[in-house]
């Protein structure tokens, strides 16, 4: 189900395109990237859909019942409470949709933020706030999760930690748009669409994940030795199976061939390399 | 939970700000030495502290609404509540007026045994306060997206509380006009504090009108 729809959105400043003709959607259990460079209009886009901003034209659907998370690239406010009680009180903004208390406890271990609970969070360093700016926009359980820049300053282990509870909210029904200078191979992973800005424009780019075909065909009396460019396919051959990986756009041409070299198609698996 | 969430924000940018203090505490020392420095009795004393409480409630809703603009930008998403958040800004200025009023007010040594003076004493300022707090509320488009509007609208508004009662010309609609100068006129012909609880009361309920003018006006700008 999509839960939210940009058309054709452009917006201006001071006689300049932020953006323009932006179109795309994210839709729940997905996550969708967008990469551009700094200046490149992504914080904009971003700030347009959470409400932030008035687009000049175009429009931006919302399926009822959305509920956004934001987690800003600077969040200018000057929290003098405790980690603790700050995200609690977030927390406690968004009533009986929020997670449990439990649930933020654990969120807090894992992000290890454990031994920051009862600092200051004006204290803390840059990178200790935007894990906290990131659990604050998690904890609502939004189903619409807008993170700008948000494994800047972080290190491997932190960016891993938040990519598995981005999977997780994936797997949950939310829909999450990732906003960075760059998307390493790592976040590429968990993408399941991607988008390039560049001068204002978005430009969707080919699947990140790369999709092969496993075929199956059983061996016949009157099989005929398959070709040299068969052969650099092939993964296995035994017990009257002959079993090949194959890119996903050639598929059908390589049934065809083997079909009429007379093995039997069996069965097809699309896989991700 | 909405509201003490917000109402704990703003009374930390209230309380916890140079200008706000910085300002009381300048009063309160006005207060404290003005007879002997001025050689002024007591009702001019209070004439000048009402337009101290007055500039000092209008300069700090000001410098709250502006904090509030630059540092909780994405909290008031989060909140995503429009009345939780006039609710509590409500509250914290009238909590500001409140704790500068009866500060001011015990540390200007007026203070006596007669207890329905004091009472009223502290009551016309916070008044006074309240009706400041409210002419920046109106105007707090000025940290939004008219900021012209809302600095010349500040401007005559203070010009026409001060000059309601003193300017002839206005005399026949000076009911219309903020009742600062109503307030001091009054205080300086009666010579006496007691007799400005009605006044007071008026002032209160002016500035009543203008917040709830302002929540209107402002939810419909939201909206559009």
């Amino acid at each position: 189900m999509k839960l939210i729809s940009v058309n054709d959105l452009s917006l201006q400043r001071e006689g300049y395109f932020a953006f323009k003709h932006v179109a795309f959607s994210l839709s729940q259990n997905e996550i969708v990237g967008i990469s551009g460079e700094n200046g490149s209009g992504k914080t904009q886009l971003l700030e347009t859909i959470a409400n932030y901003e008035q687009a000049d034209s175009g429009k931006i659907e919302y399926t009822p019942g959305v509920r956004i998370g934001y987690m800003p690239q600077n969040d200018p406010q000057i929290i003098e409470q405790t980690v603790r009680k700050y995200l609690e009180d977030i927390r406690c903004l968004s009533k009986d949709l929020a997670v449990r208390k439990d649930q933020l406890d654990a969120m807090v271990t894992y992000m290890k933020l454990a031994p920051y609970l009862d600092r200051t969070v004006d204290q803390l360093s840059l990178g200790l706030k935007r894990r906290i700016s990131f659990l604050a926009a998690v904890v609502g359980h939004p189903n619409v999760l807008l993170l700008d820049e948000p494994f800047a300053f972080q290190s491997d282990e932190t960016i891993q930690n938040m990519l598995s509870m981005l999977q997780d909210l994936k797997d949950n029904g939310s829909g999450i748009l990732l906003v960075g200078t760059e998307q390493n191979d790592e976040i590429s992973e968990i993408l399941d669409s991607s988008y390039h800005f560049e001068n204002g424009r978005l430009q969707q780019l080919q699947s990140l994940k790369t999709k092969d075909s496993q075929l199956f065909f059983s061996v016949h009396h009157n099989s005929i030795a398959l070709t040299h460019d068969l052969v650099n396919y092939m993964t296995r051959n035994a017990n009257g199976v002959v079993e090949m990986k194959v890119p996903l756009e050639r598929k059908d041409a390589i049934i065809g061939k083997m079909i009429a070299l007379n093995y039997q198609f069996e069965e097809a698996h699309d896989i991700e390399n | 939970m909405k509201i003490k969430v917000l109402l704990k924000n703003y009374l930390q940018f209230v309380f916890q700000d140079f200008l706000y203090l910085t300002l009381l505490f300048s009063i309160i020392v006005f207060g404290l030495t003005a007879d002997h420095l001025l050689s002024i009795d007591y009702h001019e004393k209070y004439s000048l502290l009402l337009i101290g409480m007055f500039f000092l409630s209008l300069f700090s809703t000001m410098n709250l609404y502006h904090n509030d603009k630059v540092y909780n930008y994405y909290l008031r998403q989060k909140v995503n509540s429009y009345w939780s958040e006039v609710i509590s800004q409500f509250l914290t200025v009238l909590i500001l007026n409140i704790i500068s009023g009866i500060l001011i007010f015990i540390f200007s040594l007026i203070l006596c045994k007669n207890i329905f003076l004091d009472v009223v004493g502290i009551v016309s300022l916070i008044s006074v306060g309240f009706l400041g707090s409210s002419i920046a509320t109106l105007f707090k488009t000025q940290w939004q997206k008219h900021s012209s509007l809302g600095q010349i609208g500040t401007l005559v508004f203070v010009y026409l509380a001060l000059s309601g009662s003193v300017v002839s010309i206005f005399k026949n609609i000076e009911m219309i006009f903020p009742p600062l100068s109503r307030m001091i006129v009054s205080l300086h012909s009666n010579s006496s504090i007691i007799k400005l609880l009605p006044l007071a009361g008026q002032t209160f309920l002016y500035a009543l009108i203008l917040f709830v003018i302002s929540w209107f006006i402002y939810k419909k700008n939201k909206k559009s």
